[in-house]
C-alpha cells in the first residue's frame, strides 16, 4: 500500500497571479513505513507541501492521495486522524498550560474517555523522556523538550504518516541532536510508521532512507542519501551544501586523492592510509 | 520575566492551594461582598475589618505570601487615597467636625476615606491569596464551571475558556518577546525612559507594532496546530481535567456560608455590641 501519493500538483498562494505558481506540477509517492527527507532552498514550496499534505491549504489542480484513499472535504476528518505533523515553532504549537495538558489536548479531540488518559500521557511522555516534566509550564522549557513534547502529543495519536516540517530549526545542536535520536528511536520501534522530514540540514537527511529535492516547486532531484548526494554539482547550483560525511571525500578528490563518492567511509580511509 | 500586577502563583502545597478552585472562586467573590455591608454602627464595622483582616493575615501565612507583597499592591494607591482624602474633606460637610484655623474637619470625611481605604486593602488582599495558591488554568476551569447554565441559551462557554487559556498560556511568551523586541530597539538607539511625550509614544509604538505583527504570526501558526490535531470548536470533547469536590471543599464551603449568614443576618438585625457594653 502507498502510504502517500502526490499527482500532479498545483497551488498558489494568489489564484490572481498566474506566474506566482508556488508548487508546479510536483508528484511523488511513497511506501509505507518509509522515511523521505525533502530538502531545498528557501521558499521552494517545502512547508507549502507539507501543508497541503494536512489539508490546511487546498491544490488547485491535482490529488494526493493518503493510505489509498483521496484527500477530500469528506475525507479530511477521517485522514487527518492517520497524519501528525511537528512545526518549526515550537512555542507555537504548544497548546496547553503544562506538558501534561498538551499531551492531552489532541486525546480530548479525539473523544479519549477521561479514564484512559493518563495512562496515554504518561506512556508517550516516556517514549519522548518527558516524564519527569510532566507539571512543567512551556516557558520554563527548552526549545528542544517543546518539540518533544509536540512530538508526544502527535505519537499519542498513533498517526501512519508522521511530518516533520523543519522541527529542529530553531534548537541548538544539543536540541537538534536529541530530536534526531529521536526520530531515529521512533523508526526502529514503529516500522510501519511513514515518516516526512523538511530539514536544512543535511546530516539529518542522511537518516533518512530517500531524499527528494525540492526547487522552485518542483522535484529537482530523487533518490537515496548516497545517490542525491553524488550529485554535489548540481546540488551547489542551487544553493545546497552536501553533509560533511559526504563533502571531506569531495574536498580530497578535488585535492587529487584516488578517492571515489560511491566509497564507503572505511575505503576512503583505507586510501588515505596509504 | 517582570511579576504581574497582582499575585503570581507560587507552588506550594498548602490547604489553600489545594482547595478547589471552584469554591476559591465563590469565596472571593461572597468576601468581596461582605466588605460593603454595614452593621450596627461604626465601631461594629471596623471590629469586622479587624476581625477580616486577622483572617487576610492567617490566610496569607498559609499561601507563604510575605506583607510586602500586599504592600507592594497597596503602594499605587496611595495617590488616589491622599486625592480622595481631599475630596471627602471638601465635599462632607456633616456631623461632628474639628478645626484647623478656620477650617472645618468632618470626621465623616476622615470615616469615609478610611473605609473605601480598607475595603480596597481588603480586596486587593483576597485577590492577592486566591492568585497566588490558585493556578489561572484551574480558575479559568472553575469560571467555565459557573459559566456552564449559560450553555442553554447558546453561549459558546467552552470556546470563551479555550480562548482565556490560551490567552493566559500566551502571556509569558509574549512577555519574554515584548522584552527581547525592547532590547532590539533600544540597541538601534530607540529610548524607552527619557525624552519628551512624543519621543515616549514613538518609542513604544517602535515595540507595538513586531508585537503585533510576531502575535498575529502565532496565533495562526497556533490555529494550523491546533486544527491538524483534531480540535474543532464546535464538536464533542471529553476532558482531561475533571475537579473533584473532596471533603474538606464540602467542610470549607460549610464554614463559608456561616460565616457570611452570620454576617449578613447581624448586618440585617443592626445589632450593635458595643451599645450594650457601653
Ligand atoms: N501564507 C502565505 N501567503 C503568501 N505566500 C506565501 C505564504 N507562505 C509562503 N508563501 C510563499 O510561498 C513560497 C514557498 O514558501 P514555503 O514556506 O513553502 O517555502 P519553504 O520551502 O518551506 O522555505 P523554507 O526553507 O524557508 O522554510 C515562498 O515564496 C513564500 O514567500
Ligand atoms: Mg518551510
Amino acid at each position: 500500500m502507498k502510504a502517500i501519493d502526490v499527482q500532479h500538483l498545483w497551488f498558489s498562494y494568489h489564484q490572481e497571479e498566474e506566474e506566482k505558481m508556488i508548487l508546479q506540477d510536483l508528484s511523488f509517492s511513497c511506501e509505507q513505513g518509509e522515511s523521505i527527507a525533502f530538502i531545498g532552498p528557501n521558499g521552494s514550496g517545502k512547508s507549502t507541501l507539507m501543508k497541503l499534505l494536512v489539508a490546511l491549504l487546498e491544490a488547485d489542480k491535482g490529488k494526493i492521495f493518503l493510505l489509498d484513499k483521496e484527500l477530500k472535504e469528506d475525507t479530511v476528518d477521517f485522514l487527518r486522524q492517520h497524519i501528525g505533523i511537528v512545526f518549526q515553532n515550537p512555542d507555537n504549537q504548544f497548546i496547553g498550560a503544562t506538558v501534561r495538558d498538551d499531551i492531552a489536548f489532541g486525546l480530548e479531540n479525539r473523544c479519549i474517555p477521561h479514564e484512559e488518559m493518563e495512562d496515554i500521557i504518561l506512556k508517550y511522555a516516556k517514549e519522548v523522556g518527558m516524564e519527569t516534566f510532566l507539571d512543567k509550564e512551556p516557558a520554563s522549557l527548552s526549545g528542544g523538550q517543546k518539540q518533544r513534547v509536540a512530538i508526544a502529543g502527535v505519537l499519542s495519536m498513533h498517526p501512519k504518516i508522521l511530518l516533520m516540517d523543519e522541527a529542529t530549526a530553531m534548537l541548538d545542536p544539543k536540541g537538534r541532536k536529541e530530536i534526531m535520536a529521536l526520530t531515529k528511536k521512533m523508526r526502529s520501534e514503529n516500522k510501519d510508521m511513514t515518516i516526512l522530514t523538511v530539514t536544512h540540514h543535511m546530516e539529518e537527511a542522511l537518516l533518512s532512507d530517500r531524499i527528494i529535492v525540492i526547487y522552485q516547486g518542483k522535484v529537482y532531484m530523487e533518490g537515496t542519501p548516497d545517490e542525491v548526494f553524488s550529485h554535489a554539482e548540481e546540488l551547489k547550483a542551487i544553493g545546497l551544501d552536501l553533509p560533511f560525511e559526504k563533502k571531506w571525500k569531495e574536498e580530497l578528490k578535488k585535492a587529487g586523492f584516488p578517492i571515489e563518492n560511491t566509497m564507503t567511509d572505511e575505503e576512503a580511509i583505507e586510501i588515505l592510509c596509504h | 520575566m517582570k511579576a504581574l500586577p497582582i499575585g503570581r502563583y507560587t507552588n506550594y502545597d498548602t490547604f489553600l492551594n489545594r482547595l478547589d478552585a471552584r469554591f476559591k472562586l465563590l469565596a472571593m467573590i461572597l468576601f468581596m461582598v461582605v466588605v460593603f455591608i454595614h452593621f450596627g454602627s461604626r465601631a461594629m464595622d471596623f471590629t469586622f475589618y479587624g476581625l477580616l483582616m486577622v483572617m487576610v493575615l492567617v490566610f496569607m501565612r498559609i499561601a507563604h505570601i510575605r506583607i510586602r507583597q500586599l504592600l507592594r499592591a497597596i503602594k499605587p494607591m496611595w495617590f488616589m487615597m491622599i486625592f480622595l482624602l481631599i475630596i471627602n474633606v471638601l465635599v462632607v460637610q456633616t456631623g461632628e467636625a474639628f478645626y484647623i484655623g478656620d477650617f472645618p474637619i468632618h470626621y465623616d470625611a476622615l470615616f469615609n476615606t478610611l473605609y473605601t481605604f480598607v475595603r480596597l486593602i481588603l480586596m486587593l488582599a483576597f485577590s492577592l491569596i486566591l492568585t497566588a495558591t490558585t493556578k489561572p488554568m484551574d480558575l479559568t476551569y472553575a469560571l467555565e464551571w459557573y459559566l456552564h447554565p449559560l450553555t442553554f441559551i447558546k453561549v459558546p462557554v467552552h470556546i470563551i475558556a479555550m480562548v482565556i487559556s490560551l490567552a493566559l498560556r500566551f502571556i509569558p511568551t509574549l512577555l519574554e518577546e515584548a522584552d527581547r523586541f525592547m532590547k532590539a530597539q533600544a540597541s538601534r538607539g530607540v529610548d524607552f525612559e527619557n525624552g519628551k511625550l512624543r519621543e515616549k509614544v514613538r518609542a513604544i509604538i517602535s515595540l507595538i507594532i513586531p508585537l503585533f505583527v510576531s502575535a498575529i504570526q502565532r496565533s495562526t501558526d497556533l490555529a494550523d496546530a491546533m486544527e491538524v490535531r483534531g480540535y474543532d470548536p464546535n464538536g464533542k470533547r471529553t476532558r482531561y481535567r475533571i475537579m473533584h469536590f473532596a471533603k474538606r471543599d464540602v467542610l470549607s464551603l460549610f464554614f463559608l456560608l456561616a460565616f457570611f449568614g452570620g454576617m449578613l443576618a447581624l448586618s440585617i438585625c443592626g445589632i450593635d455590641f458595643y451599645a450594650f457594653i457601653l
